[in-house]
């Protein structure tokens, strides 16, 4: 049962990881085009909101499935996600306070392609390490892991409805761009 | 340069890194509930000027409040990194509850609690006085079920025979025994009283500091923070120490463990000055329940001494750990795994090298945030939009107390509202 529990909170984290975090990569990347200190502006905290889901990926990961976190095939795509988001995320915080932005434009653009480039060479890892026959991880669901996962990610998910209802596109004031 | 084994650098980076760590997050647990009444309290207030002293005396508490919280999601991740790197070769069926109570503490730490916070200061002018209450009751408890889980885990490495169940030949965890393992519930009383003193020293820090700032509302935000500040420092110091020796019997089964001298030392300062400040909180606790708040905070000396007090409980939660965690040696989790069989494979050089990166990026984070703290000491996290009354007081807006990383404006579309949380 929490077998199963845990790995349904594993799928919605994974598909919001992929849509949420994959929305403000691809508008990252998107700002290396004309109106992108609009584009960034508009975008203001939400990217604290959407790679929250990336974290609690590699976290529940970590615990449900250590095998695939800790498989060879993506230990290069993992290493080359967090170089790139740490790269962005410089851009993302220092560029509202420097007075030339240019830089932290291009650590933003660059940061993000990276991260792209790396979720592809993930998804081939993951297709690789499935033909020839998966990992030899075992799933090791937790009793006390299935209520904290259900729990968490449910409240998430409202509040982060709440956020995007109410407050998404106004902005925030410490990430302003242009 | 003493012959140091990898062994030997492994747990030096462990304690250092762990130990820095918790500088960090005994004040976040200690202020989060702070935060959240002084927020509750000015919701339900009818009088302005009393609802605006409690609502700049949560803005000065907050603005310290999120320069710990950044740097401690710095020094956590370099914890976790370490702990990835340098202790992989745990049995999977031991690691089995470290793993869980790890991820349990993300998605409620990292995903929870940071999304009620991102909301809460998000929803300055947007949301009313008693939800924004309601999301930082939130953020406490979530950052205090996450302590208590990742509490659990240090505490199953020190007593495992409370938590371990054989069952048809394969090693069992059930959370209700992990998490009511005595050396856990023993850890969870004392942090809790320890950062009831950290936060109380913090608060009357605040408190000298806001009234220094003379303003309309100075007075009537200095007066609450003195008033939590010493209640919490008079009964968080001794609660410490009781809870303290409580531990000496339940921290692990076999107590008989050989310590060497300089974590003896640890323990005896620790003692030493969490006796001291005991009797510091008492000496203090009525003159400050008595202040009214005025007279600029007193005398500058006292000002220095009060921004100087909340150290003191942070470096006794430093010397705690050192012997916690000293104590447990040579065993990563007692009877079942030394750290020599857990440490993973890597050269001296390596582990010199990402122990110096790791320590420097820690001692960065702690010591910039502490900086960043005491400069700011007083001021407020928000800052006034145009047209409403200056938060700092006529003697110096909170703009330009800010400096260039304050809020630039308030155009972020909410024309109107009373106020925009500027960032650190």
């Amino acid at each position: 049962m929490s077998a199963a529990v845990i790995g349904a909170a594993l799928a919605v984290v994974a598909a919001m990881a992929l849509l949420a975090e994959g929305w403000t990569v691809l508008r990252c990347v998107a700002s290396a085009g004309p109106g992108g200190a609009e584009r960034l502006s508009r975008l203001g905290a939400g990217f604290l909101a959407t790679e929250v889901w990336v974290v609690a990926l590699l976290g529940l990961g970590h615990a449900a499935v250590p095998g695939w976190v800790e498989a060879p095939a993506l230990l290069a795509p993992l290493c080359g996600y967090v170089a790139g988001w740490v790269l962005r995320d410089l851009g993302l915080w220092s560029a509202p306070r420097l007075v030339r932005q240019w830089p932290a434009r291009v650590a933003v653009v660059v940061g993000a392609v990276i991260q792209l480039v790396s979720v592809v060479g993930g998804v081939m890892g993951v297709g690789a390490i499935a033909v020839s026959g998966g990992t030899d991880a075992r799933f090791a669901p937790d009793p006390l892991l299935a209520p904290t996962a259900v729990f968490a990610v449910l409240a998430t998910l409202v509040l982060q409805v709440v956020w995007w209802a109410m407050l998404h596109g106004r902005g925030a004031p410490w990430f302003r761009w242009g | 340069m003493p012959d140091l084994s990898a062994l030997d650098l492994a747990r030096t980076q462990f304690a250092l890194t762990a130990g820095l760590h918790f500088l960090l997050v005994a004040t976040t647990l200690g202020v989060a509930p702070l935060l959240a009444v002084l927020q509750t309290a000015a919701a339900l207030r009818r009088d302005p000027l009393r609802r605006a002293g409690l609502e700049r005396a949560r803005d000065a508490l907050l603005r310290l409040y999120l320069i710990n919280y950044g740097a401690g999601i710095v020094t956590g991740l370099i914890l976790e990194l370490q702990m990835g790197l340098n202790w992989s070769h745990v049995p999977a069926e031991l690691y089995d509850p470290i793993a869980t109570t790890l991820a349990s503490e993300t998605l409620l730490a990292f995903l929870l609690e940071s999304t009620l916070l991102g909301l809460f200061l998000a929803s300055e002018g947007r949301f009313p006085a008693g939800v924004r209450a309601a999301l930082l009751w939130g953020v406490a408890a979530t950052a205090w079920l996450s302590a208590s889980l990742i509490v659990s885990a240090n505490a199953y490495l020190h007593r495992p025979g409370a938590v371990l169940h054989d069952r048809d030949g394969a090693m069992f965890v059930d959370p209700v025994t992990l998490l009511a393992n005595p050396s856990a519930i023993a850890a969870v009383l004392h942090i809790a009283a320890a950062a009831a003193a950290v936060a109380g020293a913090w608060a009357v820090a605040l408190a000298l500091a806001v009234a220094r700032r003379e303003s309309p509302t100075s007075a009537a935000a200095a007066r609450p923070l003195a008033r939590a500040g010493a209640l919490l420092l008079a009964l968080g110091s001794p609660a410490t120490v009781v809870t303290g020796i409580a531990q000496f019997s339940l921290a692990r089964e076999d107590l008989s463990v050989d310590t060497p001298a300089y974590a003896g030392i640890a323990l005896a300062l620790m003692m030493l000055a969490g006796l001291l400040l005991t009797g510091l909180s008492w000496l203090l606790a009525i003159p400050l329940l008595l202040w009214r708040g005025g007279g600029s905070g007193g005398i500058p000396a006292a000002g220095v001494a009060a921004a100087l007090l909340p150290f003191v409980p942070l470096g006794t939660t430093f010397l705690g750990w050192l012997y916690r965690e000293t104590a447990r040696q040579p065993w990563m989790i007692v009877g079942e795994v030394t750290t020599a069989e857990a440490l993973s494979v890597h050269s001296v050089p390596l582990l010199a090298t990402t122990t110096i990166v790791f320590v420097g990026l820690d001692l960065m984070a702690v010591l910039g945030s502490w900086v960043l703290i005491l400069r700011g000491l007083g001021r407020p996290a928000v800052v006034p939009r145009p047209g409403t009354p200056s938060a700092d007081g006529p003697t110096g807006s909170a703009r330009s107390a800010d400096g260039p990383t304050g809020s630039p404006d308030a155009a972020d579309g909410t024309a109107g509202g009373p106020v925009t949380v500027a960032f650190p």
